[in-house]
């Protein structure tokens, strides 16, 4: 039994959606998954993908009890605008627009973020499916349609069962499974199987130009994923209190000092402790407080295989996928 | 050992996949050489009878990610006017390409840097999606209705090309050939493909402009410090540098293949500063980020520049043998001292210092005018950077000199930082202690960008910058003013202009092309401007006619007939409503080449087809910020859409008809007073339209009739890609220059690139007047507006509206190109937006998501409020390049834009002064002040 993880640097995650696109040219351009992305990029704060996930009441409650929280309507998620490039050929319009009057869409509070000038403060935050060792969606199926692999522990709809009940989606705490109104099956982020019995890393990974991506199977110590998952813990999944046990880790952000109201730099960083322990539970602080330690002992020119790690000199050497 | 992964252009392992049978075999592969497993929560959260997927949902995924393999594959990069150039794989089914992915194969130069893997981006990830977009131009079109309607009619390519080359002979056979301009323009910055149209328009002796003015992309600042703009580095240097100030520049959204080595510099112990007035991707990725009033970089450099003086920060050595700083000025005039001053018949460029070891005026070495052709100082002699002198010359005068040196110290006074927070809003601890880290750090870079020239003191901001590095020595490999670099691509004028152009100014043919005088009258006010400025708006108009009149900025007169290839003249151009309808008081004719249709292909008479990356060849290795040539080779299966052609197929085509019309008329060679024969100087160039076809196609001794000939012949030029055949260059996607692509430095297997090597190392004199990196400029306009050294000026923005309107270059587009596409659209919010302060929008009743007009007196738009803490109160901020055509009325943003020029680019034929491809103007568009409301329903 082995364990597929990723872990997601968010101090070199520059928010440029290359992954977003390689996803979805990668699986859901068509085939009534157009709304979807199985990887998306949104800022935080923010309130998501679809709009407030976090806040629906979704993933385990304290006795282990899956719990099923609401189903967003498709605005929350946005819908796949079309737009009017035919008719605008055509001579007919002469403005290129959607005719879907946007109101919410994956990337609407792109760098939005939270507080005042000069202190706002965003950062970014790429989601897929975590790939759970205790999955939500696979708890609340009732027709057993999700499954998770032996081999790699990746989480998967079985479309030969699904009937599409929804109940995944209800009760996925990260709103990472989707409804596909084709088929009216649910589908999902497949970590790219395809591709890994291929010999290549999620595409999501392999084409992110930030170079923020490690994968890699959690038991193999030559991996970046358990350096920088097991060996140095600095690598933390998101909002771990949803009980699902994550197999995608997040690198926290560092942000620049904030400014007094004189203007003056202070020694406070921008992204608030409460908020990171909010997002990432209480591991964040000892995760921020290594990469710190770390960070300062490369500067004055020590060696910190931490750091070279998170450097990764070789692209190649971010993937470990056999 | 773990396997490593498949780089993904492995043949083997395509073989595999189209084989169709390693699903298995792999699976079995992984679990043979397993190692020490850990058996996880597994059991206790998932049940045994739910660990295993049917085969039916398995081979449903696997057949899909086979198809988006392809059956063929190419290489492509993409050809856009960007700062990437990224090497990535095609894959063609059913004739279409269904996917793209990086090459990703790049090999690391040194075991300390990081590679430069897998350079690419957002946009560069889903161009195959753009290729069948239903936006796509497949058939050439004539406009049907009145211009800007969008009504078209599909039209065969002999009707197009024979209409066309009836109205070029018509203005030709008048010999009227600066009546037509043919405009290669930044939607297509690859040598090839950017090729065909410099080629037709150079033997139909057509207007070209200088592309980067009308941008506002020119780094005049740069020049004057350094003889070109060159000064930039391959952007692993990034990484290399302990410090890195950012400042009128954003990698995170514009340099995204390159953006990895700021990050990862940080992990390396880097400090990286930015400076903006938004808190922006790059900001938020600093160490610490400043920020800034919009507008006031000048005043900021020269705080710090103040600093650094004040506190003897700088390299007294450094500047004494590689500046100017030491050069000798006249009390009475201001003016340098040179040559003639000193002998009735010396010579204008030749400068002086005062040596201290033998207390008397020396000629310094390497100037212009100099017969020493090194700037190495004798060890006897010992330039004086301060006092003040009274000399005697060749006729006995006695003559008051002081320092350059002096001069700059005098000035920069001034600029306490606690005096220029008022202006930038910057504390002044700020600058003491930034300015003490960026002399005291070994390699500092500052990365300056395009945002800089776009302002109207911009240039003394640039030039301050370029000061900064050389007070504190930061030159050669211990830093650099990183904006700019080309790497050395061989001589393709053979190929981009066989014959004699009209090269233009583009700044200023803008200018005058579309009336930009009105509409800079009517935004600044007379007052306010002069109290700025020091000179009159009428001073500044004048300056410009002066300019193409004495100055030797070149200007042919307004354009008739307009060809524009991948360039989007009207959403780029300042006042953008009034600016088209003033261009077509003259312009009868406009034909537009692209891919794609765009804001001004929609007001084109005609529309010509152009095939897109992907589906042609080429060798793209520009820009210098990485060291690799990258080529576009076609996959072999690839179908190309409706009847799109080459623009090399184009302008063959073109040409083919001209020539047989000029033939059937019997125009006889056309004589071109403009230039001279290149046989018999006393006689008039001829232009030749009955040879038109046979001087297209003929390239040297070989015939080119289509892109992969003239990729053959490009390829034997290019001395930076000659080490690899051909062969192995197509089959890779790539291939990484040798060490003869450096033109300001040699280009190193193991180093980042740094420029001026020669300069710094060897003493080469720098293409300056002065052969140093240069701090005065003693032209009267530089002395009238105060500016003989890069001081500090306050913006010209006018009051009358209370907001700055200021932009930044977007992630979702390389300016237009892409920017309609419904996938970077939907990841966004479906229309245009502008960014606004809460405070500022709650002031005015709007909130997020509320559509508003923003406008002032030059014009106005309307658009989405995006309500942000990111923006500063007193601004609104958008990402620039939206297409007009994605606002309401077709009225895009920069119809609230006025244009401006500013005086510090209007001298002309003053040393290295002088109008090139390296001294030309901006546009300046970042001055403009506006209101918003909420739009009325």
């Amino acid at each position: 039994m082995r364990q597929m993880a990723m872990v997601i640097d968010l101090n070199k995650c520059i928010g440029c959606q290359t992954c977003t696109m390689a996803c979805k040219t990668q699986w859901t351009i068509g085939k009534g998954r157009e709304y979807m992305y199985w990887n998306n990029v949104e800022s935080m704060p923010g309130k998501g993908y679809p709009k407030g996930y976090m806040d629906m009441d979704a993933g385990f409650d304290k006795s282990g009890e899956v719990k099923q929280g609401p189903l967003p309507p498709i605005e929350d998620y946005g819908k796949a605008w079309e737009f009017n490039y035919k008719e605008f050929m055509e001579g007919k319009d002469n403005v290129i627009k959607t005719g879907d009057s946007p109101s919410w869409g994956p990337g609407w509070d792109e760098e939005v973020g939270s507080g005042d000038y000069p202190n706002n403060f965003y950062y970014y935050l790429p989601r897929l499916c975590n790939h759970c060792t205790n999955p939500a969606c696979l708890a609340a199926c009732p027709r057993k349609a999700i499954r998770k692999r032996e081999e790699d522990g990746i989480v998967l709809v079985d479309l030969e069962k699904c009937r599409g009940y929804r109940r995944c989606i209800r009760a996925c705490p990260y709103k990472k499974v989707y409804f596909n109104l084709d088929i009216k099956q649910t589908e999902k982020c497949i970590f790219c199987f395809p591709r890994l019995e291929d010999g290549k890393p999620q595409a999501c990974a392999r084409q992110c130009v930030g170079r923020a991506r490690h994968t890699g199977y959690l038991d193999d110590k030559e991996s970046h994923v358990y350096t920088l998952v097991k060996k140095w813990k600095v690598a933390v999944p998101l909002r771990p209190d949803f009980g699902t046990l994550p197999n995608v880790y997040y690198i926290p952000p560092l942000s620049p000092p904030e400014l007094n109201e004189n203007g003056e730099v202070t020694d406070k960083p921008r992204i608030p402790a409460e908020h990171l322990r909010m997002l990432f539970g209480e591991a964040v602080d000892y995760a921020m407080k290594i990469l710190q330690i770390e960070m300062d002992k490369r500067a004055k020119g020590s060696k910190s295989e931490l750091m070279d790690v998170l450097i990764a000199f070789k692209h190649k050497d971010m993937f470990e996928t056999e | 050992m773990a396997k490593k992964p498949d780089d993904g252009i492995n043949r083997r392992s395509f073989l595999k996949a189209a084989g169709g049978i390693l699903a298995s075999t792999s699976m079995f592969g992984r679990l043979s050489h397993a190692k020490e497993r850990e058996t996880p929560d597994l059991k206790k959260y998932v049940p045994d009878d739910l660990r295993e997927v049917g085969p039916k949902t398995l081979n449903e995924y696997r057949s899909e990610f086979k198809y988006t393999r392809g059956d063929s594959k190419g290489f492509s990069p993409h050809c856009v006017n960007c700062k990437g150039n990224c090497a990535w794989q095609t894959f063609e089914k059913d004739g279409r390409i269904v996917r793209e992915e990086q090459v990703a194969n790049y090999p690391q130069i040194r075991s300390d840097i990081p590679d430069a893997n897998p350079r690419g981006c957002n946009k560069g990830a889903i161009h195959s999606q753009s290729l069948y977009e239903e936006d796509r131009l497949l058939y050439p079109m004539r406009r049907t209705a009145e211009r800007g309607s969008g009504k078209w009619k599909r039209i065969s390519w002999d009707e197009a090309f024979t209409e066309i080359a009836e109205k070029l002979i018509d203005k030709l056979a008048k010999k009227e050939f600066e009546k037509i301009m043919v405009y290669p323009g930044t939607g297509m910055l690859s040598p090839l493909k950017r090729a065909a149209g410099l080629r037709f328009g150079s033997l139909i002796g057509a207007v070209r402009y200088n592309v980067a003015g009308p941008l506002g992309d020119m780094f005049p600042g740069a020049t004057i410090a350094y003889g070109n703009s060159l000064s930039g580095t391959t952007s692993e240097a990034w990484y290399d540098a302990d410090y890195l100030l950012i400042i009128g520049a954003n990698p995170m959204a514009a340099r995204i293949p390159d953006a990895h080595y700021i990050n990862e510099g940080i992990y390396k112990g880097n400090r990286v500063v930015t400076v903006s007035p938004e808190y922006s991707p790059t900001a938020r990725a600093s160490s610490l980020w400043i920020p800034i009033k919009v507008g006031t970089d000048s005043l900021f450099v020269a705080s710090m520049n103040h600093v650094i003086l004040k506190e003897k920060l700088y390299d007294g050595k450094f500047i004494k043998e590689l500046t100017d700083l030491p050069f000798l000025i006249k009390v009475k005039d201001n003016k340098l001292l040179n040559g003639s001053d000193m002998d009735p018949w010396g010579k204008k460029d030749i400068f002086y210092f005062y040596d201290l070891a033998s207390s008397k005026p020396v000629e310094a070495p390497g100037t212009k005018g100099s017969d020493i052709k090194s700037i190495k100082l004798d060890s006897k002699i010992d330039p004086a950077l301060e006092g003040r002198w009274v000399i005697e010359n060749a006729v006995g005068e006695s003559i008051e000199v002081t320092t350059v040196f002096e001069i700059l110290k005098k000035e920069l006074a001034k600029f306490t930082p606690e005096s220029t927070k008022k202006h930038t809003g910057i504390h002044p601890g700020i600058v003491y202690k930034e300015a003490r880290s960026f002399a005291k750090a070994k390699k500092t870079i500052i990365v300056g960008g395009y945002r800089t020239h776009k302002y109207f003191w911009g240039l003394l901001a640039m030039w301050g910058e370029a000061l900064m590095l050389a007070l504190t020595g930061h030159a050669g490999r211990n830093g650099a003013l990183d904006i700019d670099n080309e790497w050395n691509f061989g001589d393709l004028l053979p190929l981009s202009t066989p014959a004699p152009p009209r090269f233009g100014t583009g700044f200023l043919g803008d200018w005058f092309d579309m009336d930009y005088r009105e509409n800079f009258l009517s935004h600044y006010d007379e007052t306010e401007f002069k109290n700025n400025v020091g000179l009159s708006r009428q001073e500044v108009i004048g300056l410009a006619e002066n300019a193409v009149k004495e100055k030797g900025f070149t200007y042919f007169g307004k354009p008739e007939i307009v060809i524009l290839v991948a360039d989007n003249k009207f959403p780029r151009s300042s006042a953008q409503k009034k600016s088209r309808e003033a261009l077509f008081k003259s312009v009868r004719f406009l034909v537009d080449v692209n891919f794609r249709i765009s804001s001004s292909g929609n007001f084109a008479d005609i529309i010509l087809p152009a095939n897109a990356a992907y589906e042609g060849w080429e060798i793209r290795m520009d820009p210098g910020y990485c060291r690799y040539a990258n080529v576009m080779v076609p996959p072999k299966g690839l179908k190309l859409p409706g009847e799109v052609k080459s623009e090399w197929e184009i302008f063959m085509g073109l040409s083919k008809k001209i020539e047989e019309i000029a033939k059937s008329k019997g125009i006889a060679a056309l004589e071109d007073h403009h230039f001279k024969d290149p046989e018999n100087p006393d006689l008039p160039r001829k232009r030749n339209l009955q040879t038109l076809y046979k001087d297209f196609v003929g390239l040297d001794r070989h015939t080119a009739l289509n892109e992969k000939d003239v990729f053959t012949w490009l390829y034997k030029t290019m001395p930076p890609i000659r080490h690899q055949p051909l062969i192995a260059m197509m089959n890779e996607g790539f291939t990484t220059l040798n060490h003869e692509a450096g033109q300001t430095s040699p280009l190193y297997p193991d180093m980042p690139f740094y420029p001026y090597e020669p300069h710094i190392y060897l003493k080469k004199p720098y293409m300056t007047t002065s052969g140093r990196q240069q701090f005065y400029v003693d032209h009267d306009i530089y002395l009238k507006v105060g500016c003989p050294v890069p001081v500090g000026k306050i913006p010209i923005r006018p009051s009358k509206f209370p907001l700055a309107f200021f932009d930044a270059h977007t992630r979702y587009g390389i300016h237009t190109t892409w920017r309609t596409m419904k996938h970077h659209q939907r990841l966004q919010r479906g229309m245009p937006y502008v960014c606004i302060n809460p405070v500022t929008a709650g002031k005015r009743n709007i909130k997020d998501g509320d559509m508003i007009r923003v406008f002032n007196d030059v014009g106005e738009f309307k658009c989405m409020a995006k309500v942000t803490g990111k923006i500063p109160p007193d601004a609104i901020w958008t990402e620039h390049a939206w297409e007009d055509i994605q606002f309401e009325g077709g009225k895009g943003y920069n119809n609230v834009l006025a244009p401006s020029v500013t005086p510090l680019e209007l001298v002309g034929m003053h040393g290295h002064l002088s109008f090139s491809s390296f001294w030309d103007g901006n546009r300046i568009m970042g001055e403009s002040s506006v209101e918003i409301e909420k739009a009325g329903s």
